[in-house]
């Protein structure tokens, strides 16, 4: 072939790769965004995905080291050693500035053994430190650390120095609270199924975190039966726990003996899961204005009719769960409130909206019910979800609920 | 006159309207309490006055487009008022991000140079869905992304961070099959290759190895294969440095994988010189297999269909974890896929130059 034939063919051929890549680049709207649009975009990948974007173009191919979020993930990965060489190449690697988001979750990893047993191994303690250590020395914001099967992860006391943290997500971590703490930026703290070594170390930990806004807690304790197993013959000590108050802290999901602690006073939105025995010295709640208890024993309703006394301005209340430990406690006669007791303050002037959970037709939760149809004079909607129930049972509880006395005007009634 | 006319009928309205400057210079009338969702409209109405008239109209972000700006409205419609409960939105979310990727990429952009968040964030997690879980082919070919990174490039996807020699070979091994797959592709559409090697280095195109090694009698440029021939023959010379390497890389690899494929080693070899996989195979190990005479012109059919088959099951395998995909490929079929490999190597691009 001549030399002007295969010129010719070069021409056609890049002629045709031009169009082409001008078509491409038309239709590829995607990577014209810009990169902080791309981050935004891969932030809600776990960063597995993230930096399987760098074999896709030209483009793609360094944005994942500019990142600054990272979701690690155990999971669709099957080596525990994969993982960890995972983790630390990423860190490695990415660049070396302010990390917005880090959120860690480990699992357990079940390798086959000379193909004859199985053997679980975990993240050893000592690497999630050091990666916690890497995320705090990178002035990390929001911190997660979870578990994905349910099994506690041994956490460092580093995070208690993460000055710059802002968001702080625990799940199934067991923790040892060091006697100082200095979370002075942290917002919103959730720690759920957390060990904690005793209930007085989180007046340690709370006390460090004077911009608290947001505080979800379900701690527990080694050694703690959980309430609900805790011997009959205990002694009815008031249960507290000495926080200063929180001054910020506007919604809490927190156990009902914190209550009684100072801490809460501010809030606007509560909570309560009522695991320990209640307290009795419950202060006044002068913000609240959504109250949401959830698990109350039936013995407990006192106490609850007790809050209400001390959230003037609420305007919400839900009840998820009334229970007896008992069956035999069924029949027990008796009622809520003392004749001589005065109608919560709330209930007389701002109490809207109520809702009652799982209810079965049990006669306290009729009575509780009841009650405040009869006695809120601004209610305006009152709802009852029931259990499953057959339709008879389910028409004459309805009958029952809707043939009280109501002491609002334009009150509805929903019941299902 | 006119300002009488005017003052007379200003009462009368009851919803304030705002004007905006679309990108084409269209103006537009838009109820403001829907328009103040945005953060840019508001700003520009409340710190600048702007929007009051047709004249005083607030230009908005070149990104946003008639269209763009209409669904932008009707997202800010909605949400702007109060009474709806969060099912009611998060129903209306789902709904109205079910459009085409192109419009959505746009209506990320449109809606980020108005500050819109909520909207931003809607977007950008229906883009994120989108992109989960997808091979790098996938989302190419949903976004039309370039598909232009190197040879090399792609070899390396985490360069290499931890050296683990499973890793390197699956990047050779994905490399590889990559490249004999665009290679049938480039054979179907073009016919010359030039540009394209020369561009990235030495980068060249496994027809013109194959041209010499099926012994240059059906090769019309000559020109082509001196060249070739230069290349190759430097290219030697690494492959002896990189024996060496490979051979204490063997060493080093304690997989305990029985199988040590004539594969590996090729691969290895391939790493360093980057696309010399038929060549090196050839040199270095099967030199016999590629002089019988079962180099055909054409792709045997079933040859064909075992090489599509093998493609998908490439395909599979690197969807699913690494170490499990390094089991796979090393375990099973060894002896498969090692007479596989090479005579694909060797039939499968065929000289289909006149």
């Amino acid at each position: 072939m001549s030399d002007q034939e295969e010129s010719e063919y070069e021409v056609i051929a890049v002629s045709k790769q031009q169009k082409s890549r001008s078509e491409v680049i038309v239709n590829d709207r995607i990577s014209s965004l810009p990169d902080s649009l791309l981050h935004h975009i891969l932030s809600f990948l776990p960063t597995r995905e993230v930096v399987a974007t760098s074999l896709l173009s030209k483009r793609w191919r360094p944005l994942w080291h500019s990142m600054p979020t990272f979701d690690f993930e155990g999971r669709g990965i099957s080596s525990l050693d994969f993982f960890i060489q995972f983790v630390d190449a990423v860190l490695l690697l990415a660049d070396w500035k302010p990390i917005e988001k880090f959120r860690l979750k480990c699992r357990t990893f079940c390798t086959l053994q000379n193909g004859l047993r199985f053997e679980y191994k975990r993240v050893p303690p000592t690497r999630i430190n050091i990666w916690i250590s890497t995320a705090i020395n990178r002035k990390v914001e929001h911190f997660e650390l979870c578990s994905d099967d349910n099994e506690y992860i041994v956490a460092a006391s580093s995070i208690f120095n993460g000055t710059t943290i802002r968001v702080l997500k625990l799940n199934w971590v067991r923790l040892d609270i060091p006697s100082s703490v200095k979370l002075p930026s942290l917002k919103v703290m959730h720690l759920v199924k957390v060990k904690l070594t005793d209930y007085e170390c989180l007046a340690n930990f709370l006390s460090g975190c004077a911009l608290l806004e947001e505080l979800v807690l379900d701690v527990s304790v080694d050694d703690d039966g959980g309430g609900e197993e805790e011997g009959e013959g205990e002694e009815e000590e008031d249960f507290t726990v000495n926080i200063e108050k929180l001054e910020h802290l506007v919604l809490a999901n927190v156990h009902s003996f914190l209550i009684n602690s100072k801490a809460l006073t501010n809030v606007t939105c509560l909570q309560l899961y009522v695991d320990k025995p209640p307290v009795r010295d419950i202060p006044i709640f002068d913000k609240l204005n959504r109250l949401e208890i959830s698990s109350v024993e039936y013995e407990h309703l006192k106490w609850v009719m007790e809050c209400l006394r001390s959230c003037p301005k609420l305007e919400i209340l839900m009840i998820n769960e009334i229970y007896v430990r008992d069956d035999s406690d069924r029949g027990r006669e008796g009622a809520l409130m003392e004749p001589t007791q005065d109608v919560p303050q709330c209930l007389l002037s701002h109490l809207k909206e109520f809702t009652l959970r799982d209810y079965d037709g049990w006669k306290w939760e009729f009575e509780i019910a009841r009650y405040i149809m009869e006695n809120a004079k601004v209610l305006r909607t009152i709802s009852i979800h029931c259990v499953y129930m057959d339709v008879d049972e389910k028409y004459k509880n309805l009958n029952m609920l809707a043939s009280c006395p109501r002491g609002s005007e334009h009150c509805s009634f929903l019941f299902d | 006159m006119s300002e009488i006319d005017m003052a007379v009928i200003k009462p009368e309205m009851i919803k304030a309207y705002v004007w905006l400057q679309i990108s084409d210079g269209s103006v537009q009338q838009v109820e403001q309490e829907i328009a103040m969702f945005c953060p840019f409209i508001c700003h520009e109405i409340l710190q600048k006055g702007m929007g009051s008239s047709k004249n005083n109209a607030i230009c908005l972000p070149q990104r946003v487009s008639p269209s763009l700006l209409s669904l932008i409205l009707d997202y800010c419609r909605f949400h702007q008022v109060p009474g709806h409960s969060n099912k009611e939105r998060k129903s209306f979310d789902e709904k109205f991000v079910r459009m085409d990727t192109k419009k959505l990429c746009e209506l990320t952009s449109a809606a980020d140079s108005l500050q819109l968040k909520p909207l931003v964030d809607l977007t950008s997690r229906a883009l994120a869905r989108i992109i989960e879980g997808k091979t790098p082919e996938e989302i190419r070919e949903i976004f039309h992304l370039p598909d232009d990174l190197t040879e090399e490039e792609k070899l390396e996807p985490l360069k290499n961070t931890t050296d683990d020699p499973r890793i390197r070979l699956l990047n050779r091994l994905y490399a590889k099959k990559r490249k004999e797959l665009r290679e049938r592709e480039r054979l179907k559409n073009v016919e010359a290759e030039d540009e394209h090697a020369d561009e990235h280095g030495d980068e060249r195109s496994v027809d013109d190895l194959l041209s010499f090694i099926n012994g240059n009698d059906r090769d019309p440029k000559e020109i082509k294969t001196t060249k070739n021939k230069k290349k190759n023959r430097r290219k030697k010379d690494q492959q002896k440095n990189s024996l060496k390497e490979t051979s204490e890389l063997n060493k080093e690899e304690s997989n305990g994988h029985d199988i040590r494929c004539q594969n590996a080693e090729a691969d290895r070899i391939g790493e360093t010189s980057n696309l010399h996989y038929t060549k090196n195979d050839d040199t270095l190990v099967h030199k016999t297999e590629f002089d019988d005479g079962d180099i055909d012109d054409e792709i045997d059919p079933a040859l064909q269909e075992k090489i599509d088959r093998e493609v998908e099951d490439f395909k599979r395998i690197l969807n699913s974890d690494w170490p499990k995909r390094m089991q796979e490929l090393l375990s099973s079929s060894g002896q498969e896929r090692k007479t596989m490999l090479f005579s694909t190597n060797g039939t499968s691009l065929p000289r289909r130059r006149d």
